[in-house]
């Protein structure tokens, strides 16, 4: 005890010696706070569906436990789904206990999971739990499932790996297709409240494997949520626009592949965004968006041969490119702003940020303006690469 | 030293009487009268038998004196000077207490009829350890001789070393009974006069029986009795007392200890070895930053393990979390008790590796880690992570390059333990609170110990603690204060001394 400066007499001894054994009362096993390792579950992914009839929510948590009880198989994980009903989602959490005879830890849960029901029926209480749950992290993707979100848990994966690794790699390679767009909870909660726009998140089903033989888990399409509540299911053709159309972690890294006719030959080109704007304008109270898209294109495929070698061809490939993504796009954002009738997109925040006096006029009538609102598309792609097989050119 | 001295007497006789008196009860004190033609006493010799190399004594003094006694005429007292004198290296004795000095330490004392004064001739006789590779502060590129328990030898070392006026040594006797030698050397020029002055102070300051280690000095002059931390730097390497010196250090040799002292040091000097700075700038500065990041793990490894599987398990990645949990399954310990019982295991490796005769030293160390390590984790006593952890802590604990300062980070680590397992990371927080205000209020003779720390002037903290390319190197060696004003007025060396 160093900085006890000065001689100790036998009673200050005494003292300091107590106070010392005072201390080990804090000590291991004693103190509250204290999680063993050894004593948890950790839940991986939990998932939340809702029985209109009963009025009830089920939560059913996706944890990892240690196999063995004794060191010598030590080193392996065994998966245990279990799940309870209550009244409130909260009280459904609470009550998982009784099936549960280890601390659940919610702190390294990657995924929620959220039957269609439930997220018809009561999104924003799902939502609010989710944000005010201190263990439940804000970079957890939400997912909404085609059918019950139980099911999904307690499928096996495909590749026999722990079904959050293998949904953690399939939203990591939501970037090489396009097809799918999952959101973390943070984004979600930032959207939800706002009730002009809506928003599209993950897509997860059971699709079964070409023989028949089993089931697997697919992550396709979105979800798309608005005005606080789940809407309707976008498939994945309709979702390459959304990752394009958001914010740079988005398309930053997206890299998609769309085929089209080009002189009566079957082409595919696989596209990166080099560069995107969103500008939108409002003229005497009418607004408008135009949309500015950069790609740059590398050839995957031809089913016959082109005369590649000449520059004209690549001129006029590079037209037919450009026309493609420009169709794409307008075709989405019209199916959006007509058929889902929701702002998917966040336009009438830009408005609300860049047009704040004609947004008080705006937003009382937005549900009727967004569908016919003008959204110009331009589009401009530039093929690069043409892959390493060189042909001569000559017809 | 306050008790009056005798004056030597002109009787030579009556002088190795007294002799005799005060050396009386012991056989050691051997006592030859040098006589003349006319068999009058013309003077004594007297030296300690067991010190002194008799043979040498005999054979090339005494026969000497007596050979030139009877080969010239004249005065026999001036004779006697004369041939005294032709042998060289005479110191002038005035006391009965200085002679029995000089006695003591491997001399004989030489008595002339008719004179009050008597002659010291130094005739070490006994055996000491030849010059060795450093033990504890190993390096590859550096010198390779180290200090050992002979303090002239020692200050041969540093003196080859350092061939200039400018090396003040100052020396001192310590201990009523052991009657010690112990030196203070430091560059004029470059040190602080006051820091000298208080350094001597202290020095002057210390009563003791018998100095045998200067760690007892060490315990004496040091600032604060009761930290952890040493506050004088200890080295055994002479090339490492140089540097020092030539940065304003003071530098404290004790007779019988192969350790040399240095003040004033600062915490980050003791985690740089010489090595530092034979090595080419990028590979040493690598090192520094390593040695600063396994000075962290050393004192906080098992802790932050504790503080993170107990309370944060949110702050571990979770593929890390699956490892420990299939790791931790069925370990019948809490994690407190799983690493203190291994810490102590790797404390009482350690001891006992250290305190074995050599040979088994090596093969319990080995055994003992292959038992405690693999049997632990087999049966199940202990996880695989925290062997790991305490593996990696006792090794990063090695490469503190000061043995005694690593002595206080391995104590430190096991309060840090107990704060983990009371609070978590709040805990650890306190730890280091407390130690670092306790690191900050420590001095090493009137400088601060965490110097150059400044969170002010944090570039120029991270200037000092970065080592420079050679010729860039100057301004950091500059010495601070009056000894820099000294020097620019050109206290070194005059000019063409060097050229010799």
């Amino acid at each position: 005890m160093f900085y006890l400066k000065g001689a100790m007499t036998g009673r200050t001894k005494f003292k300091g010696l107590i106070a010392m054994i005072s201390l080990a009362v804090c000590l291991s096993g004693c103190s509250p706070d204290m999680t063993e390792i050894s004593e948890i579950a950790m839940v991986m992914a939990f998932g939340i569906d809702y029985d209109t009839e009963s009025r009830k929510y089920t939560v059913t948590s996706y944890s990892v436990v240690p196999s063995a009880l004794s060191a010598k198989d030590s080193g392996k994980l065994s998966e245990w789904v279990i799940s309870a009903k209550g009244d409130s989602i909260l009280e459904a959490s609470k009550n998982l206990r009784s099936r549960s005879g280890r601390i659940l830890i919610w702190q390294h849960n990657k995924f929620v999971l959220v039957g269609e029901t439930a997220a018809r029926r009561a999104f924003f209480e799902i939502v609010d739990f989710l944000n005010r749950n201190r263990q439940i992290r804000m970079t957890s993707y939400l997912l909404v499932s085609e059918g019950k979100a139980i099911d999904k848990l307690n499928d096996n994966v495909e590749t026999e790996d722990l079904l959050s690794n293998d949904l953690l790699g399939k939203v990591r390679n939501e970037k090489e297709w396009g097809k799918s767009v999952s959101q973390i909870l943070q984004d979600i909660a930032n959207w939800y409240p706002n009730p002009y726009r809506g928003f599209v998140t993950g897509r997860i089903g059971i699709s079964k494997l070409p023989d028949g033989s089993r089931d697997a888990l697919v992550l396709n399409g979105g979800a798309v949520i608005d005005k606080g509540k789940f809407k309707a299911w976008l498939d994945g053709e309709r979702v390459i626009a959304v990752q394009l159309l958001s914010d740079k972690s988005k398309w930053g890294m997206l890299e998609f592949a769309r085929s089209f006719e080009f002189q009566s030959s079957q082409v595919s080109l696989f596209f990166r965004v080099e560069h995107q704007r969103i500008d939108s304008r409002c003229r005497e109270g009418k607004p408008e968006i135009d949309i500015r898209l950069t790609l740059s294109a590398t050839m995957g495929e031809i089913d016959h041969q082109l005369p590649l070698g000449n520059p004209e061809t690549i001129v006029k490939l590079e037209q037919a490119a450009s026309d493609e993504i420009e169709k794409l796009v307008r075709e989405s954002v019209a199916y959006y702003q007509k058929v889902l009738k929701s702002d998917i997109l966040g336009f009438s925040e830009r408005f609300a940020q860049y047009y704040p006096d004609d947004w008080e006029m705006l937003q009382k009538e937005w549900g009727s303006v967004y569908p016919v609102m003008p959204v110009s598309v331009h589009a401009k792609v530039k093929v690069e690469k043409m892959g390493m097989v060189k042909y001569t050119g000559v017809d | 030293m306050e008790q009056s001295l005798t004056p030597i007497h002109p009787s030579a006789l009556l002088n190795a009487e007294r002799l005799q008196c005060l050396f009386a009860g012991s056989e050691f004190l051997t006592v030859r009268l040098v006589k003349d033609n006319n068999e009058t006493i013309v003077g004594a010799v007297a030296y300690h038998n067991i010190l002194v190399d008799e043979k040498n004594v005999i054979q090339q003094f005494i026969r000497k004196i007596n050979e030139d006694l009877h080969q010239m005429t004249g005065h026999r007292d001036v004779n006697l000077i004369t041939s005294l004198d032709s042998l060289g290296g005479g110191k002038e004795l005035r006391h009965m207490e200085t002679a029995a000095d000089l006695i003591l330490d491997a001399g004989a004392a030489v008595f002339i009829e008719g004179l009050s004064e008597a002659f010291g001739f130094m005739f070490p006789g006994y055996e000491t350890r030849s010059i060795d590779e450093p033990k504890i502060e190993v390096n590859v590129r550096g010198p390779r001789e180290s200090f050992i328990e002979d303090l002239n030898t020692n200050l041969s070392m540093i003196i080859r070393k350092l061939k200039t006026p400018d090396l003040k040594a100052k020396p001192y006797i310590i201990g009523s009974q052991s009657r010690t030698r112990v030196m203070l050397l430091y560059l004029e020029s470059r040190t602080d006069s006051q820091v000298v002055q208080e350094v001597q102070r202290r020095l002057e300051a210390i009563s003791l029986d018998i100095l045998i280690v200067n760690t007892q000095i060490e315990e004496l002059i040091q600032d604060s009795t009761y930290s952890p931390f040493p506050q004088l730097f200890n080295t055994e390497r002479p090339d490492r007392v140089v540097t020092a010196l030539n940065r304003g250090k003071i530098a404290i040799l004790t007779d019988g200890t192969p350790i040399a002292l240095l003040t004033p040091t600062t915490f980050f000097e003791m985690l740089h070895p010489s090595e530092d700075l034979y090595e080419r700038f990028y590979f040493a500065n690598f090192l520094r930053i390593i040695r600063v990041l396994t000075l962290f793990i050393s004192l906080f490894g098992p802790a932050l393990y504790i503080a993170l599987t107990t309370f944060h398990l949110e702050m571990i990645p979770t593929p890390l979390m699956l490892a420990f949990i299939s790791a931790k399954a069925g370990i019948p310990f809490p994690t407190f008790v799983e690493a203190i019982i291994m810490e102590v295991a790797f404390e009482v490796l350690r001891e006992a590796s250290l305190r074995l005769p050599r040979a088994v030293g090596q093969s319990v160390s080995i055994v003992g880690a292959l038992i405690i390590g693999e049997a632990a984790v087999q049966s199940g006593i202990v996880s695989r992570p925290m062997v790991i952890v305490v593996a990696m802590t006792g090794i990063a604990s090695f490469t503190i390059p000061s043995y005694s300062t690593a002595i206080a980070f391995r104590m430190l680590r096991f309060p840090m333990m107990l704060l983990a397992a009371w609070s978590g990371v709040l805990g650890l927080s306190l730890g280091l609170l407390i130690l670092l205000s306790h690191l900050c209020s420590l001095h090493s003779c009137g400088i601060p110990f965490l110097e150059p720390v400044d969170l002010g002037r944090f570039k120029d903290t991270v200037k000092k603690y970065i080592l420079l390319p050679v010729k860039f190197r100057r301004s950091a060696n500059e010495p601070s204060g009056d000894a820099a004003a000294k020097r620019s007025m050109g206290g070194v060396l005059p000019e063409g001394r060097n050229d010799g």
